[in-house]
């Protein structure tokens, strides 16, 4: 936009503006419950959930389900994500069999990662592998075709020098493909993180499994309105801290993707 | 022979088909072999499907879900354009409440469902507006970013030939970034109906969702594939219908489909 202030240019004033728009919601936020423009039965004031989830800290039940959670979801993620980085690059060094695969595995992702919920709980129970598999079901497919999107950019150029050096086809793969694909196999792990974690949450809202999840659905079979509202702002912290922590890794992966993966 | 290998392999159909065909028929060989209840054979499957979805269960269940998610999801696309655009043209206000918007896009959208049951009650309204506030956060953070990061060279054309105010935002603004948006409301469209079936198996007692998770509650597996079926066609089918959709509007923004998915 053109008529931008100058103010807004500036780093630390933009920092600013932006720790007065959270505290301007807090106090909003507050001063609506309080003058009863916010009813009771919608919302509890901002200080009620604070507090609230100032308690729920302390508690080792919450603590382990927060343990459950967070270890449940980083399993799933980790097995998926090693499934599907090399079966990517498999797919991405072979045009041929990704002609194949492709329009299908196009046809698969928009499958809601629910899908297997009902028939996965059924044959597994609802412990690591269920999780696992419903995470699996949900974001194998994003990081494979980021991935092998991802491998097909590598420039001719890298390709023509790894020939003329003879490198064999093993190396060719470790020190050419992976570096190129590295910040687009990096964007696909940062979508697959946040869905990955919904997916684990989900889990617990329906399937039962340990964690966050089930503690909200007993919060709301109790009506604990301050509670929910603790579960649901600590589930948003979680999801935060997983989106910062993936961009950072995006981050790192686009800073060292130097000249020498050549793909512009 | 050859010919009829050359078809194959220039059929996009037959590629396409292939893997799902080739399991199909392999889990057909097998659930016939393993007789579990848990795994009905594929014809078993197909005649739940039609007695579960067909007739009277279509207006009781297929109906009302589409419903919330068509009112959700048509309600979040507009009121995310609508704060979008009022967003990127005030920057200040725009800086002082993104912090809160990226908290809420990053809260994964159905851990809210407890908390819509608990305020909305079970029932439509708390499906419709779960999927319209997730919708909206979507399409309104994609159109705030499209706009501010929009050409500068457009911005100064505008201001040539003086092009101001909502013509400046449907004639020039908006469609110059029409492929992100689009994007964004494929990407939208999945997560409303993920939205859909889980508030549903929270807390409804009809929809496709409901069905779904008291049918494998009460051991009836083959009605239980039935839903699960019908989970996985609705998000293919209406992915393939929205495709349908925004080949054509891509082209008028100028931009081929082809141009994008090489990006």
């Amino acid at each position: 936009m053109q008529n931008t202030l100058k103010l807004t240019s500036n780093k630390w004033a933009r920092l600013g503006i932006s720790l007065c728009g959270v505290f301007a919601f807090f106090i909003l936020w507050e001063s609506a419950s309080r003058t009863g423009l916010l009813r009771s039965d919608v919302a509890p004031s901002f200080m009620d959930t604070a507090a609230e989830l100032g308690a729920l800290i302390p508690e080792p039940q919450f603590q382990s389900a927060v343990g459950d959670t967070l270890s449940s979801w980083l399993f799933g993620f980790a097995v998926t994500a090693g499934l599907a980085i090399p079966i990517g690059l498999l797919f991405g060094a072979n045009p041929w069999a990704w002609k194949w695969f492709n329009s299908t595995f196009e046809a698969i992702r928009p499958i809601p990662p629910i899908v297997l919920l009902p028939l996965a709980i059924l044959v597994m129970g609802s412990g690591r592998s269920f999780t696992t598999v419903m995470i699996a079901q949900g974001v194998f497919w994003i990081i494979l075709l980021q991935v092998t999107y991802g491998s097909t950019v590598i420039s001719p150029v890298a390709l023509d020098t790894a020939t003329v050096f003879k490198v064999g086809p093993w190396r060719r793969y470790l020190i050419f493909r992976l570096p190129s694909a590295a910040p687009i196999i990096a964007t696909g792990l940062r979508i697959a993180a946040g869905i990955s974690l919904a997916v684990e949450i989900m889990s617990e809202l329906i399937g039962g499994v340990p964690g966050v999840g089930q503690l909200l659905i007993a919060a709301q079979a109790g009506n604990d309105l301050p509670l929910i509202y603790a579960l649901t702002g600590f589930t948003g912290l979680l999801g935060l801290v997983v989106a910062v922590l993936f961009r950072g890794l995006e981050r790192v992966a686009l800073k060292n993707h130097g000249p020498k993966g050549g793909a512009e | 022979m050859k010919e009829i290998l050359l078809a194959v392999r220039h059929s996009r159909w037959l590629k396409f088909m292939a893997l799902p065909l080739l399991l199909i028929v392999a889990y057909q060989l097998w659930a016939s072999n393993a007789e579990s209840p848990f795994f009905p054979t594929v014809g078993v499957i197909a005649g739940a499907f039609l007695d579960t979805w067909g007739g009277a269960g279509f207006v009781e269940n297929v109906v009302p879900s589409l419903t919330n998610l068509a009112v959700g999801y048509i309600s979040g696309v507009v009121l995310g354009l609508a704060f979008g655009v009022l967003l990127a043209k005030t920057s200040v206000i725009r800086i002082a409440v993104m912090p809160i918007i990226s908290f809420l896009l990053a809260l994964p959208a159905v851990a809210l469902v407890p908390l819509f049951i608990t305020v909305a009650g079970i029932g439509p309204a708390m499906s419709q507006s779960i999927i319209a506030f997730a919708v909206t956060l979507y399409v309104l953070v994609n159109t705030v970013d499209g706009l501010v990061n929009v050409d500068s060279g457009l911005v100064d054309v505008n201001h040539v030939f003086r092009i101001r105010g909502w013509r400046q935002i449907f004639l020039v603004l908006l469609p110059s970034i029409a492929p992100r948006l689009l994007g964004a409301g494929r990407a939208a469209l999945s997560l409303s109906i993920l939205i859909m079936v889980v508030s549903e198996m929270v807390g409804a007692s009809s929809g496709i969702g409901a069905v779904t998770l008291l049918s494998q509650q009460s051991f009836q597996y083959s009605t239980m594939w039935a839903g699960m079926v019908m989970v996985a066609i609705l998000g293919i089918g209406l992915n393939a219908l929205y495709l349908m959709f925004e080949r054509p509007m891509l082209r008028r923004s100028g931009i081929s489909p082809l141009a994008r998915t090489m990006k």
